[in-house]
């Protein structure tokens, strides 16, 4: 009898527990990524928390009906069902592909320059991507593959692997190497104060964006695809590249640049390209705060 | 054995006790031993039943128990194969459920079907009228026995009610003999049929999609990334807008809310610069103060200003902008004015009554049943209170937020910014604003698609976009209509884009945007 009168209860209750254990798996895993910026983090656990409490307390907050009403938990069914369902994040511009609108020139920079240390050596801000090891050693394969110095190889790549290189060390070697989970912390460094970094040797991966009215017949951009607040919000971003066979490079597929920063007639910096290898797409994100 | 029990309901006099008489000399019940309990003084039933209970309401009111040990023992006694209870109209079901969940009677008996017996001209004043019994008897039934003509008002009345009541005339005792007592489906099985079946049919739509060229998986990622970006502040909207409903007495509100309506609206704005939600989270929460008594100007100037200037937005916009103070103190000025001017129409041209949908059907069944009585109580009684009135929100805004999203994710993929050409002036304006309404955006995303724009159209444009798309668009409207009236949504939407359209124009002509 109990039982027959809080069907309803019942119902909700499983759905919001079943959203609910989704989704922490969804922002334990970091899958929450592909969707929303690690701001929302702490929302989406007290999304989490709220859902299982309900879900727990159903038996309080049971109603006496005779009619079960279960419409309603569609609200949390379907979007699990989509979640569920396999899919692929957005991994290029292509969505943009024809349109000049969401061209930027450069990463933007909200940060103020007295910040600037700070957002430097911070290592906290850099996300966790699941692909970071994968992302490496593709930028390694790369650097192999352009037969680079012997021993610069493996400076490069111990460097990868301690991740935070200082401003002393890139000064040093004049040389800066974007890592996948820093691309826009560098890119903005650079953009901050591109004097500084003018002659600098980078090496950065990106996909390439050379569909743009805007882009000269030898340009393109490496790009990422920046998270603002949520997917529907992806623009790409990256520091244009100037390289002879620019507009022969396939659109979207993935590159690693190495070559030098140089300033623009215009002020900008840009990237005169050395070398560039293909290289494995990267699938985080970046998200510039 | 587990008895079935079967309700009819209706008023004095509406022919319930003549139904009942009706449906048990039908062959179905002649050999069948049958117990009746009416809970009315009236008629009794005698054809057919081995033994009938009669209680007064009063008696089932003050002495629940001695009721429901007194059905107990007919149970016992009688061992009847069905027991039929004539309840009375006026009172609501939920009092029979709780009698029907005593501990003497849990196990033995449960709920088999249930009838309403109404008069097709007398219904339709009565449900607007007699308060949540009758209410509560429509939307749980299975089906209506009616006497008199049933025109297509009352049926759609009666649908929005319980869209799975079947209706019949009085006298088709077959048919609803047929209703009442056939198997029903349990609603766990139906949920999951139904869950199997939207799958199967996301599935092809998903592969259609993909096959005429439109990328579903980049409909799925922005879905979600709206969605989740959207549920956490949906929760806290309907957090804030139930605690404000069960916890907060009226008369605080009505003490310390500013009575000039001038400060009034000062203070939404104040209120929404200290308010770090989105549009998701203001629509119930502007709910909550209208039902509290704060005047429908400052309310109205409080929902539309919070998605635009608070502090979450404030920081989007200056990060996509590049730090360009100019831009974002424009914004949060365009909105403030623009919302103080709709604020004002209200004052001006009052709304009336017609605020909420036509009969507040939604307020009465809302789940958490009686909440008027709520502002006393243990504190811990009235936190249960308000999770339930929250949950029950939740889902009811839930279903607006999750089409809405739909239909803003399809929107943004196909792209639709692509088709427009280039305007200028007012005209630029105007798309720009219609863009923002059809791309539903969260408030705190919006900044960085809108300078995206920048290279297409003037900066006066873009302010259209990020000061209306906040305030108004595809998911507001819906969230909006799951308690507004159509006519109060139509001027709302109209009024907000005639003055955001009239403010933006004219200031960005003078700041030379």
């Amino acid at each position: 009898m109990k039982f027959h009168f809080s069907m309803q209860s019942i119902l909700e209750g499983l759905s919001e527990a079943a959203f609910a254990i989704t989704l922490f798996y969804l922002v334990a895993s970091d899958r929450y990524l592909s969707y929303v910026t690690p701001s929302v983090k702490p929302y989406l656990y007290f999304t989490v928390l709220m859902l299982l409490l309900w879900a727990v307390s159903s038996g309080k907050m049971k109603r006496l009906t005779y009619k079960t009403r279960y419409a309603h938990c569609f609200v949390l069914l379907l979007p699990l069902l989509v979640i569920l369902v396999p899919h692929k994040p957005i991994q290029t511009n292509s969505r943009y592909s024809d349109t000049s609108a969401f061209f930027q020139s450069e990463p933007i920079s909200a940060m103020s320059i007295d910040q600037q240390a700070s957002v430097y050596f911070d290592d906290d801000e850099a996300i966790a991507s699941p692909l970071e090891a994968v992302a490496m050693t593709t930028l390694e394969d790369a650097v192999v593959d352009n037969q680079v110095e012997e021993s610069r190889q493996t400076e490069a790549r111990t460097e990868m692997q301690t991740e935070i290189r200082t401003v002393a060390q890139e000064d040093a070697e004049k040389r800066v190497i974007v890592g996948n989970d820093e691309f826009y912390n560098r890119l903005n460094a650079i953009y901050r104060d591109p004097s500084h970094y003018n002659g600098y040797e980078i090496i950065v991966t990106g996909f390439v964006l050379n569909n743009m009215d805007a882009l000269d017949e030898d340009t393109f951009i490496p790009a990422r695809l920046a998270m603002v607040c949520c997917a529907a919000d992806l623009t790409p971003i990256g520091m244009p590249c100037k390289y002879k066979g620019a507009s022969g490079l396939k659109t979207d597929s993935w590159v690693t640049v190495s070559g030098v920063i140089n300033i623009g007639e215009d002020g900008q910096p840009f990237i005169d390209a050395v070398d560039i290898a293909p290289a494995e797409p990267v699938e985080a994100y970046v998200y510039p705060y | 054995m587990n008895t079935p029990i079967y309700v009819v309901s209706g008023f004095l006099e509406s022919g319930k006790t003549m139904l009942l008489n009706q449906l048990l000399s039908r062959s179905e019940w002649q050999s069948a031993k049958v117990g009746v309990v009416q809970f009315e003084m009236g008629e009794t039933v005698l054809q057919g039943c081995v033994k009938s209970l009669m209680f007064s309401m009063e008696q089932t009111m003050s002495q629940p128990e001695l009721v429901a040990e007194q059905m107990a023992g007919l149970i016992a006694s009688e061992r009847p194969d069905a027991l039929w209870i004539e309840w009375n109209g006026m009172v609501a079901m939920e009092q029979l459920y709780k009698l029907l969940n005593a501990s003497v009677l849990k196990g033995k008996c449960s709920l088999k079907g249930m009838l309403l017996v109404g008069h097709a001209e007398m219904l339709p004043n009565l449900l607007g009228r007699t308060g949540p019994a009758l209410l509560s008897q429509v939307a749980e039934c299975d089906c209506i026995a009616m006497r008199g003509q049933i025109d297509r008002r009352l049926k759609a009345q009666l649908k929005r009610l319980n869209p799975g009541v079947k209706l019949l005339q009085f006298d088709a005792y077959e048919a609803i003999q047929r209703q009442l007592t056939k198997e029903r489906e349990h609603a766990g099985s139906r949920l999951s049929l139904t869950f199997l079946l939207l799958a199967g049919i996301y599935l092809l739509v998903k592969a259609v999609l993909n096959a005429i060229g439109i990328p579903a998986d980049t409909i799925v990622n922005i879905f979600l990334g709206i969605i989740l970006q959207a549920v956490p502040f949906l929760l806290i909207g309907v957090l804030l807008s139930s605690v404000l409903q069960i916890l907060v007495p009226q008369r605080l509100i009505e003490r310390y809310f500013p009575k000039s309506i001038g400060m009034g609206m000062l203070f939404a704005v104040l209120g929404g610069f200290l308010f770090p939600v989105c549009d998701c989270a203001s629509i119930p929460v502007f709910k909550g103060l209208l039902r509290k008594g704060v005047p429908l100007p400052a309310a109205v100037t409080f929902m539309l200003v919070t998605p635009v200037i608070n502090p979450w937005v404030i920081v989007s916009t200056y990060y996509a902008f590049s730090g360009d103070l100019f831009i974002v103190a424009s914004r949060i000025c365009f909105g403030i004015i623009t919302a103080i001017f709709i604020g004002t129409t209200y004052i001006i041209w009052p709304a009336g009554d017609n605020l909420f949908r036509e009969t507040r059907y939604e307020e009465i069944l809302c789940s958490c049943g009686f909440y008027e009585d709520t502002t006393d109580g243990k504190l811990k009684e009235r936190f249960w209170v308000v999770m339930r009135h929250a949950q029950a929100t939740f889902f009811d805004v839930g279903k607006y937020l999750v089409i809405g999203t739909f239909v803003s994710a399809i929107l943004q993929v196909i792209n639709i910014q692509n088709t427009l050409g280039v305007y200028q002036g007012a005209g630029a304006v105007v798309v720009m604003m219609c863009l923002a309404f059809a791309l539903s955006l969260c408030s705190s995303s919006d900044a960085i698609v809108a300078r995206s724009f920048l290279s297409q159209f003037s900066l006066g444009a873009i302010m259209g976009f990020i000061v209306f798309g906040p305030m108004m668009d595809i998911k507001n409207v819906l969230l909006l209509s799951s308690s507004f009236s159509k006519h109060f949504i139509i001027r709302l939407l109209l009024t907000t884009f005639g003055v955001c359209f009239g403010v933006v124009y004219l200031l960005s002509k003078m700041g030379g945007m």
